[in-house]
């Protein structure tokens, strides 16, 4: 029994990488169109997953499963999909899971859609200086959101599977890139998985018409295109290729950005094939209920901003930049982050019930004298504004000058942030800005999590 | 509720030890030099008469044990740490020792070294937390107040700059009469100032403190008494220190053009010692000047200047040497640096020296009653202390 789809939104991050910067850095010739984008320096799978999830609305608050699929999880051993849980307003009895993989962003679609609940996709793909894996790769997250629901955005109509036990990509635990098998012989294997899949998804749905739309996800950017086109769905193409020129390969976010944007574009009735391909190939078949781009979805695209080449690698750690002279940042203590998580992870301060007063974080004690007469505040949702702000050239960042605000949230109190996605020609007082949740540093390649502040609509949603 | 400080404890000896990098001594040299010279500083008085320490260090030290060992001294010693304000605070607490009549004679002693850390400007190692801290250093956190202030009061950004620009030269220039004990005793021209990189926001480090090291001691005892071991004590007339709840900040308002913890503990010191118009009474200010913009405000909080006009009272040289009102005339934080427990006895050390006529190229003409201001933490969340001294009981 499958769910439908309620909810979707995607993520991509505030910068972008050009091609044509990537080859003048290496050759000296800027060749190449198109860029792709970037997870700022204070952004990985889960903050960014964070960021497509809370994008689905407060609806995801009811769900009882969530899925969180990436190849670059920043933690082993711990699952890092109860960040995601706690940082997104998920309900305490929701199951939360890991899954990693090329095929993880398709296993976790498929299993929300069966079970009802989220499926959060993030992705960071690097690879070897000048390898296409860097160039055609990007950064991103999208989510979804299945439920049952009456005033459903699409119904899944079936799913199938091609498994195949194939060496087409790999990457090695601690490495940063991948190796890839042969092209031609990776692609001699997919198309014949996807030709099957198909075969098989229509066997299994009783729907054996070509679909209105079909995506496929998979690493090598030519290799997507004519799997696609195998297909014979009459849309897609102009879906798929302005993602793989303005965005790139986002791994196992891949499939979820494509899907969104099919999504965007569909008309009541329009069925949508997604194909991830890669281990063989699995596909997903949906109905759409209503006309997109669908209510409470995605906010317009907006150009990121550009960085360069060394400024990337800089920010992925594969260059070691001189730090500034400031004592090593505390290691993240479990216990107190343990205690605080509703602040930590929730952003959420309390209000008097007494006087009404907001703290942030949270106090026990209001200065009204009420005692533990409080409820909780969140203001991760909230705009802001800033009261005032300045640069930081002496606090250690890896984009300096750091950027530090003031921010008042209207009648419930004020906040000293830092700034993020922003430069400092951005800065103006009374400028509004919106909360996210971001990697804030490491501590001995522990990562730890905090709110910033950014300006408001920095990046398409 | 409280009772009045005022009259009833006198300073009789003072210690102070250059500020600077100070590579060649060591925390224990430098409480050894100051306290020494404090108990030097008083006619037939040795260290055995010293009934009890209060020994201020944010970070050079933990209990009142490494003074004890340096001194070898067998005495009740306190250690006091309060951020920036913790030497004011060991001053506080040794003087209502005395006051109780608990003790004679007691010392407060402050050290800082600062410069051993190799870390640039000041910092502190916070306990476990859940690391939701927002990384503002302290110069940027200071950086926001001149853009605040210009807004609050309708002040142009370039007037409020070239205000923050007369500070600083001011303070050095003061500092440039200080040679025995500043860490920076030149003149620095306008020019220089208004022309140096920025570090943070529109403040580059010639508007921010220096870091340094340091220490600074004073022998207290009853007011009564204090003719028995001086000539020249300077009386203790009221003081105040007061803690926010941290959410200054988080409060609407003028937040980042004023110090609301500054204004209620300059208001309780002043009541403290019968002040009612500061700007007339007082000869002379010690005050906290980390960086220019904190200075610039502290004139209207501590009631120098009506709100909104302390820019202008700075630009007309009021608070010059040869002002009305002497700010920091020994070159205040910007010359002296800040090593964080011994700053506060270093701003009282100077009041010593001017309300006794020995301050030398500095000396005011006949200054009768100074304040000292030390404060610690950031906008939003201040420890504030307020002294007031004068030269006659009255």
């Amino acid at each position: 029994m499958t769910k439908k789809l309620l909810a979707y939104a995607t993520y991509q991050p505030h910068y972008r990488l050009t091609r044509g910067s990537i080859n003048a850095a290496l050759t000296g010739t800027s060749r190449g169109s198109g860029a792709r984008t970037v997870a700022g320096y204070d952004e990985d799978a889960v903050s960014m997953a964070v960021a497509a999830t809370r994008a689905l609305g407060g609806g995801t608050g009811e769900a009882d499963h969530l899925y969180f699929a990436t190849t670059n999880s920043p933690l082993l051993d711990k699952s890092c999909s109860l960040i995601v849980h706690a940082a997104s307003g998920m309900h305490g009895r929701a199951f939360a899971l890991d899954l990693t993989g090329l095929r993880s962003g398709f296993g976790a679609l498929k299993a929300a859609s069966e079970s009802g609940g989220v499926a959060a996709l993030a992705d960071l793909r690097t690879g070897r200086p000048g390898s296409a894996e860097e160039i055609d790769g990007g950064d991103g997250a999208a989510a979804f959101f299945f439920g049952d629901g009456d005033d459903a955005i699409a119904e899944v109509l079936g799913s199938a599977s091609v498994p195949m036990e194939v060496m087409d990509a790999w990457r090695t635990p601690g490495t940063s890139y991948a190796l890839i098998g042969e092209d031609r012989f990776v692609g001699h294997v997919l198309a014949q998985a996807v030709q099957e899949v198909v075969t098989e998804i229509g066997k299994r749905s009783g729907h054996t018409e070509t679909p209105t739309t079909s995506v496929v996800s998979t690493l090598n950017r030519r290799l997507a295109s004519s799997l696609r086109e195998s297909i014979g769905a009459e849309s897609g193409a102009e879906i798929q290729d302005p993602h793989r020129e303005n965005t790139g390969y986002c791994g196992a976010a891949d499939i979820g950005l494509l899907l969104a944007s099919a999504l965007d574009a569909a008309k009541a009735g329009d069925t949508i094939l997604a194909v991830s391909a890669g281990g063989g190939a699995d596909a997903l078949l949906l109905r759409v209920l209503k006309d997109g781009p669908f209510a409470g979805g995605r906010r317009p695209h907006r150009a990121g901003q550009e960085i360069g080449y060394h400024q990337y690698l800089t920010w992925r750690g594969e260059i070691g930049r001189e730090p500034a002279r400031r004592p090593d940042r505390p290691s993240v203590a479990p216990p107190p982050a343990f205690r605080n998580s509703g602040w930590k992870f929730g952003l959420a301060g309390s209000q008097c019930l007494e006087c009404g007063k907001v703290y942030l974080p949270p106090a026990r004690v209001c200065a009204c004298g009420a005692v533990d007469r409080t409820r909780p505040f969140s203001v991760a949702d909230r705009t802001g504004t800033v009261v005032t702000q300045t640069t930081d050239g002496v606090s250690d960042s890896p984009a300096p000058p750091a950027l530090a605000a003031l921010i008042d949230f209207g009648a419930t109190g004020r906040l000293m942030l830092e700034l993020t996605d922003a430069s400092p020609a951005d800065l103006a007082d009374g400028a509004e800005i919106e909360m996210t949740f971001r990697r804030t540093y490491d501590v001995g390649d522990v990562p730890n999590y905090f709110w910033k502040a950014r300006p408001k609509d920095r990046s398409p949603q | 509720m409280t009772s009045s400080m005022r009259d009833r404890i006198a300073i009789v000896g003072m210690g102070c030890t250059r500020f600077g990098e100070l590579w060649d001594k060591s925390a224990d040299d430098l409480l050894i030099e100051a306290a020494l010279d404090a108990i030097a500083s008083v006619p037939g008085l040795r260290k055995n008469d010293v009934d009890a320490y209060w020994y201020s260090t944010v970070a050079s030290g933990h209990a009142g044990l490494p003074l004890a060992k340096a001194l070898k001294v067998e005495r009740p010693v306190t250690r006091v740490e309060n951020f920036c304000a913790s030497g004011s605070d060991a001053f506080r607490n040794a003087a209502f020792a005395v006051a109780a009549g608990v003790y004679d004679v007691a010392m407060a002693v402050g050290v800082e070294k600062i410069k051993d850390s190799g870390y640039s400007g000041l910092t502190l190692n916070a306990p476990p937390g859940d690391n939701t801290a927002t990384e503002v250093s302290n110069p940027a956190a200071y950086a926001m107040l001149p853009a605040a202030y210009s807004r609050a009061y309708g002040v142009h950004p370039d007037d409020v700059r070239t205000a923050l620009t007369h500070i600083a030269w001011r303070n050095h220039a003061n500092g440039a009469r200080n040679p025995e004990r500043a860490q920076y005793a030149s003149i620095v021209p306008k020019e220089k100032i208004e022309k140096a990189p920025r570090i943070a926001g529109d403040l580059s480090v010639f508007d921010c403190s220096g870091v340094s090291d340091g220490a600074a001691a004073a022998i207290i005892v009853r007011a009564e008494d204090a003719h028995h071991y001086t000539d020249k004590p300077i009386y203790l007339k009221g003081m105040s220190l007061y803690a926010g709840m941290s959410d200054g900040a988080a409060t609407a308002g003028v937040a980042h053009a004023s110090f609301p913890e500054v204004v209620q503990c300059a208001a309780s010191a002043y009541a403290d010692a019968g002040i009612t118009n500061p700007r007339e009474q007082l000869s002379m200010a010690e005050v906290h000047d980390c960086f220019t913009p904190t200075e610039l405000i502290l004139m209207e909080d501590l009631g120098f200047s009506e709100r909104g006009r302390a820019w202008r009272d700075v630009l007309d040289g009021d608070f010059d040497l040869d002002g009305t009102l002497a700010v920091n005339p020994d070159g205040g934080l910007k010359s002296f640096g800040h090593p964080v427990g011994a700053s506060g006895l270093r701003m009282i050390f100077e009041l010593w020296l001017q309300l006794r006529g020995e301050a030398g190229r500095r000396q005011l003409a006949s200054p009768r009653l100074g304040l000292a201001h030390n404060m610690g933490g950031l906008p939003g969340e201040f420890i504030s202390f307020v002294g007031i001294f004068g030269n006659e009981l009255s």
